[in-house]
């Protein structure tokens, strides 16, 4: 703690610093509300500024001293206390958090000083120990709680950190949920809920703290299909309940090349029962194409099924069929899927809610458990789950038992199923009512189908998780959704902060002062980005990475998602005119990178000729002759030249600022002085008007790969920006494998600016590229136009220490694999804002940017030297 | 100067060795031997590429009465001319010419096999030129002379196209001296007997590694650079033999060395865990 002496004049000029004026007036009034009680202790307020104080966001300071003015009203050394320790207390938690838990302490308390201190102590020793995500959920989930009794957050509190330890980040909220639902029908149940001593809260604890999410295994699931099929499938997370798929079935039906999946398993005793119900899912739908049923007749099935009265039934009584012949044949090749294969089915049929609410969904069931071979079973007992077709239609389900007799002994193929189908259907077709057959909406997650919709604190409804390889995914307006209540959300938590705007926010989230307007508007200019391309065309990946945080000096893990996106083709044409106009420069460069072609000279012992005696062989030689063994003839060395292998990779920002047009030069220079400056192109290229960062970028990037190529070294060109950490877009321009060929030079000559420029997650990305190449000198040369920005990368977006700190981390992450970065910064006013990323000589700014075609190439060929 | 006799008795197969055709790729490489086109084996590692020699060197030397030695060579970064050729070696005062490999071959009318080609040197390779094409002759520069092939001589190479870099690749004037034979891994009825018959095992165990050579190979150029060869299931089979339960056996033989990804890893144990009950 700074103390400081005398009066208090000291401590206010301090505490103006970093104060606002009104939050400082009220220091200054609790202060001297003090002094009319006890001169000493006023004296030590007056006298002090708590470590921590000055960390503290304007929000943090509003509310803190809101809860020093409550405690003040009552006990004037506690005030002090609290004033003195308080602020410290709070840096040990997120920042997101410390406003909430201020809140919460001062809600909780019902205004009684001693409550609102023992309050903050337990919310702070609670959440102090977990991560600081955790503490952002948790604390976020108590204020929910908390709304409705105080007790049940308490309660909640209390096994926070055992919640966070067991639940996964994902199924967290499910628990909760549950849990919020009981207590608003029973709060003393719901305080015994979150205490986890209720039956239904220790149950569904376990339920999730086993459950099992697709995201999590999605990579192995995917190769273990790739290997059943031989083909890349892709595969889709489809919650059963939101779009429908085959209900009188086990599992989904994908296609040719899609497996649909649950986002999650929860219904197994085990983490393990949960991941085998994904296996065995997978293995079913991989079987569609192994065993054929997507064959060359499946066509004609279709077909014929869809000329079928009651097309619908007739397809569903196929797929029952045919997904218990998959069944049959996955355990007749894999013997050891059997026992995984039946173990799945009974918690699956287990878990299954009949709804035969009418004789012909009843005979469904019948030839779903028949087709099955789970006939008769305990938990299908005719009697309690059938009753209409038990009691009236026994002579069908005979009929039916009859049909399915020794069919699964004899089916081979689709065919076979199809033909089993026509008979089936030819019982069932007349128990459909009014010649219509509408199937119930399939809920066939089972555990979860009364739970509302959950949606993670300032997350949107859609989570981007979703969207797999060949996801056609979403259109612009259902994008909009989720971003625009973000937004909403955000403004009004910054207009509700009285005085100046926001400085430091809550989260990564806000806004500041600049971007306040009305929501509508504030999409409209600020995130009317174009429709992914990512959905439209060829999406890869997601690739996750790690991004630093500075302020707590740790990585945040998994904390960006990439995706590759592609760039459809310009026209040619475009390329033609800026290798036309810049013909001269490039053939200097092509002239001059051909002299200082790299090579490396090697020297090689053991030779049976070379330059110069290896001493060591002669001594060896002599030594071996005169032991009379068989002395080696290879007793020379010589130096063998070789070229070096180079790769380098072009990482080009594409950031909405490169849209800006460039200034025209000073008037006093003319195109006659200009020709003398810039003798390697032609005066026009310089004075061309409107002309834009993009477009210098484009043709310097033109200059450079023509030079390249005709060196023949390994280059890769890629492009980026994005929206927030979930979605950093990368822009393959030329893949490392790629020839230079015309489709390449459409793609450079399509580059736009796009959104924001998270730095440090795109060179992450590009330098695991380069890392895969085999070389001996790798380059990455980062062209940008400014500083890195984006959505969420920083305290607010005002700050840039967070961004430049990422990204001077990702440049040294990058130098300690072996790669050698260069920045160069394009920027007219001459802000030399992006030096601190990397060391000066890995840096350079260029004030004149119409210069960058050819300052680029000798960038290039002193690296490369 | 004097020369070191050679056993060449070490070089003879005298026993059959197990080979399953698979193709036409005997009747090839007899039609080659006979006509002198020297022959390059292409396919990924463990496809049968040197099994397939020895078989072939014992059955034209039963067809053709007459016993054929197969030298092999196996081709590295460090191989020179020297290494291939010969050299004189210090024998006390006198120097002593020993033949290479090569040298062997040529003049004793053996088959030559040089394995994994293209890991040689490209200056190293080149000696081959003029024994692959009409002229059959072997130049010797440290003796001054040049050999005429015998008149049974035959040369034959092999290499993966699958893993070479571009850097490694043959040089195309190398190429258009051979005819060339492509191995692959076999179906899994062949690879079934192939297993069975060379870990004496079940037909049931050996058709269920040949099923799971089958599944790994789908992950081949997906999360796989190179599937399983018949010989890692042929080892996993001994292995199970000697007791190793079939789970540990497989991922000892295969999934371990196939990638060092913990999900790649995971999801061929998967595989694994499917196949063997």
């Amino acid at each position: 703690m700074m103390s400081y002496d005398g009066t208090s004049q000291n401590t206010d000029s301090v505490i103006l610093k970093f104060m606002r004026l009104k939050e400082f007036q009220e220091w200054k009034s609790i202060g001297l509300q003090l002094a009319k009680q006890s001169r000493e202790l006023s004296v030590e307020y007056f006298s002090s500024v708590p470590n921590g104080l000055n960390s503290l966001y304007v929000t943090g300071h509003q509310k803190f001293f809101k809860a020093l003015r409550l405690i003040s009203a009552s006990d004037t050394q506690k005030t002090v206390r609290f004033y003195q320790n308080g602020p410290e207390r709070l840096l040990e938690l997120n920042p997101n958090v410390r406003d909430t838990i201020l809140e919460m302490s001062i809600a909780f308390s019902d205004g009684d000083a001693d409550t609102l201190i023992q309050i903050f102590n337990k919310f702070i020793a609670v959440l102090s120990p977990l991560s600081y995500p955790d503490q952002d959920r948790i604390s976020e989930f108590a204020d929910e709680i908390g709304g409705i009794s105080f007790d049940a957050a308490k309660a909640f509190l209390k096994n926070a950190a055992l919640l966070s330890l067991e639940i996964s980040e994902c199924f967290l909220p499910y628990w909760v949920n549950q849990g919020l639902a009981v207590l608003k029908k029973n709060e003393g149940q719901g305080v015994d809920y979150f205490s986890l001593k209720e039956k239904q809260g220790a149950a569904e604890f376990n339920k999730w703290k086993f459950a099992v999410a697709y995201e999590d295994i999605k990579g192995i699931l995917s190769v273990f299909a790739t290997a059943l099929c031989g083909k890349k499938m892709l595969f889709e997370k489809v919650d059963k309940a939101e779009k429908p798929n085959r209900f009188y079935s086990i599992y989904m039906t994908g296609s040719q090349s899609k497996v649909l999946l649950p986002p999650h398993y929860a219904i197994g005793r085990t983490k393990e029962e949960n991941f085998r119900l994904y296996k065995i899912a997978v293995a079913h739908q991989a079987g569609y194409i192994e065993f054929g049923t997507f064959n060359h007749r499946f066509d004609i099935i279709w077909k014929t099924l869809n000329r079928f009265r009651i097309h619908d039934l007739a397809k569903d009584i196929f797929f029952i069929i045919e997904d218990a012949r998959i069944g049959r044949m996955l355990k007749k090749q894999y013997r050891g899927i059997c026992h995984q294969l039946d173990q799945s089915l009974f918690l699956e049929m287990k878990n299954r809610d009949s709804r035969g609410n009418n004789l012909l969904s009843e005979a469904l069931e019948v030839l779903l458990c028949l087709s099955l071979d789970y006939w008769p079973l305990d938990f299908f007992n005719g009697k309690e789950k059938f009753p209409k077709i038990e009691n009236k239609m026994s002579s069908l389900k005979k009929a039916l038992k009859i049909s399915m007799d020794g069919f699964s002994e004899k089916s081979e193929s689709s065919w076979d199923s199809f033909l089993k189908a026509k008979e089936v259907y030819e019982y069932l077709a007349p128990l459909a009512e009014k010649n219509s057959y509408s199937p119930p909406r399939p809920e066939l997650v089972p555990e979860r189908p009364d739970l509302p919709e959950i949606l993670f604190p300032g997350k949107s409804k859609k989570n981007p998780n979703e969207i797999i390889e060949g996801d056609t995914g979403t259109d612009n307006d259902q994008l909009m959704v989720p971003i625009k209540n973000l937004l909403i959300k955000n403004l009004k938590s910054a207009n509700n902060a009285q005085g100046r705007p926001l400085t430091e926010k809550k989260g990564f989230q806000s806004i500041n002062e600049d971007n306040v307007m009305e929501p509508d508007d504030l999409i409209a200019k600020k995130y009317s980005f174009p429709k992914r391309v990512a959905k439209t065309s060829g999406c890869d990946g997601p690739f996750y990475y790690d991004e630093w945080d500075y302020i707590h000096g740790q990585y945040r893990n998994k904390w960006c998602r990439a995706f590759e996106n592609a760039t459809a083709p310009g026209h040619i044409d475009r390329y033609n005119r800026i290798t036309e106009q810049y013909r001269l420069l490039i053939n200097k460069v092509k002239k001059q990178f051909q002299r200082i072609k790299p090579v490396v000279m090697e020297t090689v012992r053991k030779v049976e000729w070379g330059e110069e005696l290896d001493l060591d062989e002669v001594v060896q030689w002599a030594v071996d002759r005169k032991q009379k063994r068989s002395p080696s003839e290879k007793l020379f060395i010589r130096k063998e030249k070789r070229p070096q292998k180079t790769a380098i990779i072009i990482l080009i920002d594409l950031s909405a600022s490169t849209d800006e047009q460039i200034a025209l030069p000073e008037k006093t220079i003319n195109k006659a002085d200009c020709a003398c400056m810039r003798p390697s192109y032609s005066p026009d290229v310089y004075f061309q008007k409107n002309k834009k960062i993009i477009d210098i970028l484009r043709e310097s990037l033109v200059v450079i790969l023509e030079a390249l190529n005709e060196l023949g070294e390994q280059v890769g060109v890629f492009g980026f920006s994005g929206q927030g950490r979930h979605q950093v877009d990368i822009f393959p321009l030329k893949e490392f494998t790629e020839p230079f060929n015309e489709s390449v030079k459409g793609k450079i000559c399509n580059i736009q600016p796009k959104q924001s420029t998270r730095m440090g997650c795109a060179i992450r990305h590009a330098s695991g590229k380069l890392k895969q190449i085999e070389s001996e000198t790798r380059l990455l040369i980062l062209l940008s136009d400014g500083l890195p920005q984006d959505l969420d990368y920083g305290e607010d977006r005002n700050s840039k220490k967070y961004a430049i700190n990422d990204t001077m981390m990702a440049f040294a992450e990058a130098r300690r694999e072996g790669i050698q970065p260069f920045c160069i910064t394009v920027d007219n006013t001459g802000n030399d804002r992006l030096k601190f990323v990397s060391d000066p000589k890995s840096y350079l700014l260029i004030n004149d940017a119409h210069s960058l075609p050819e300052v680029l190439p000798k960038i290039v060929e002193s690296l490369m030297a | 100067m004097t020369n070191i006799e050679l056993d060449m008795n070490q070089y003879m197969i005298n026993q059959k060795p197990y080979y399953l055709p698979v193709g036409d790729e005997v009747e090839i490489f007899r039609a080659a031997y006979l006509s002198k086109i020297p022959v390059i084996l292409k396919g990924p590692t463990g496809t049968g590429k040197t099994r397939f020699v020895e078989y072939m060197t014992y059955l034209l030397g039963k067809e053709l009465k007459r016993s054929i030695p197969l030298i092999t060579v196996a081709c590295h970064e460090d191989l020179t001319t020297t290494d291939l050729v010969g050299r004189y070696l210090l024998k006390g005062e006198e120097t002593v010419w020993i033949d290479g490999p090569l040298t062997i071959a040529v003049t004793s009318g053996g088959i030559c096999y040089l394995d994994e080609i293209v890991e040689a040197r490209k200056d190293t390779t080149v000696i081959i030129h003029p024994l692959s094409d009409h002229r059959r002759i072997l130049p010797m520069d440290k003796k001054g002379k040049i050999i005429k092939a015998h008149e049974n001589f035959f040369l034959v190479i092999s290499y993966n196209p699958g893993y070479q870099s571009v850097i490694k690749d043959l040089k195309e004037s190398t190429k258009q001296r051979f005819i060339a034979i492509d191995f692959d891994y076999p179906g899994r009825e062949n690879e079934t007997q192939i297993i069975c018959n060379e870990s004496e095992t079940t037909e049931e165990l050996s058709n269920d590694l040949a099923l799971l050579g089958e599944k790994i190979r789908n992950l081949k150029g997906h999360a796989l650079n190179e599937g399983a060869s018949t010989r890692v299931l042929i080892y996993a089979a001994r292995l199970i033999k000697q007791g190793i339960p079939p789970a540990r056996a497989c991922h000892v033989a295969a999934t371990s060395l196939l990638s060092e990804e913990k999900e790649v890893q995971s999801a061929i144990n998967e595989i694994i865990n499917s196949i063997f009950p």
